[in-house]
């Protein structure tokens, strides 16, 4: 059976924003080298609620965006998403980077060749 | 006492565990891959929601400063004990056949501390109806 190459020295950033900034958030992240990412639909509350007409607390819907980055390129995903994500104004949201142990998916063959796993 | 005096006691009697998230295509491997994993395993701090991704390697011809098509994948998530970790990202891995194109990405996190979870004895069999 072949092995499995693991992916070491990656990293997910998860950064939660307002749906209209998710395209802008992952076009940011692909200029500067993402490769994926993971977009899940978040509604509910926050810290605070915002009251709409009638005064009915307003759901809001955020969208969850999950990138698997190299560790090298982490710092600079990272400010990449923050800068078009517009973190630095209340209410945008936030991100975060967790470490990941290993990670796995399809490797191309010409990079398996030149790392002598799993040749076809 | 306060509360949360009792919830960093009861927090530290779950052991640390790993969760491993997987990424798959909206095919029903996901729910092929839990059955197995109940089935083989036995492992049942597990399941599957709905999101979107944005391939890795997915050929996707956009104009420029446009994003591709995003499709509708799969999330996987598996919660097991440190030392069952390599056996379960392994079966995944495979049973998944996540090596191939197309069929996603996975991977394993720490976590500090998770709670058990067992089912409801009374629940049918989903193929047969029979109450187990």
């Amino acid at each position: 059976m072949s092995e499995i190459i693991y992916l070491t020295d990656v990293a997910v950033i998860t950064c939660i924003v307002d749906k209209e900034r998710t395209d802008a958030v992952l076009l940011a992240a692909r200029d500067v080298g993402a490769r994926g990412a993971i977009v899940h639909t978040a509604q509910g509350w926050g810290a605070r609620e915002r009251l709409g007409v009638w005064g009915v607390a307003v759901e809001t819907e955020k969208d969850v965006i999950a990138f698997l980055v190299s560790s090298d390129q982490q710092e600079l995903i990272f400010e990449a998403i923050y800068q078009a994500a517009e973190l630095n104004a209340p209410g945008r949201g936030f991100m975060f980077i967790s470490p990941v142990e290993r990670a796995a998916a399809y490797v191309p063959e010409a990079l398996r060749k030149q790392l002598h796993v799993n040749p076809e | 006492m306060s509360n949360a005096h009792d919830s960093a006691n009861l927090s530290s009697d779950f052991p640390a565990c790993k969760a491993i998230y997987c990424f798959l295509p909206d095919d029903g491997t996901d729910r092929r891959v839990l059955v197995e994993l109940r089935g083989k395993k036995g492992i049942v701090r597990a399941g599957s929601s709905t999101c979107r991704g944005i391939g890795v390697l997915a050929e996707a011809k956009t104009k420029r400063g446009k994003l591709p098509e995003s499709d509708l994948v799969k999330q996987v998530y598996v919660f097991c004990t440190e030392d069952q970790a390599d056996e379960i990202f392994e079966l995944i891995f495979w049973s998944a056949k996540v090596d191939k194109p197309g069929r996603g990405v996975m991977w394993q996190q720490s976590v500090t501390g998770c709670t058990p979870y067992g089912l409801p004895a009374d629940i049918p069999d989903e193929d047969t109806g029979d109450h187990s």
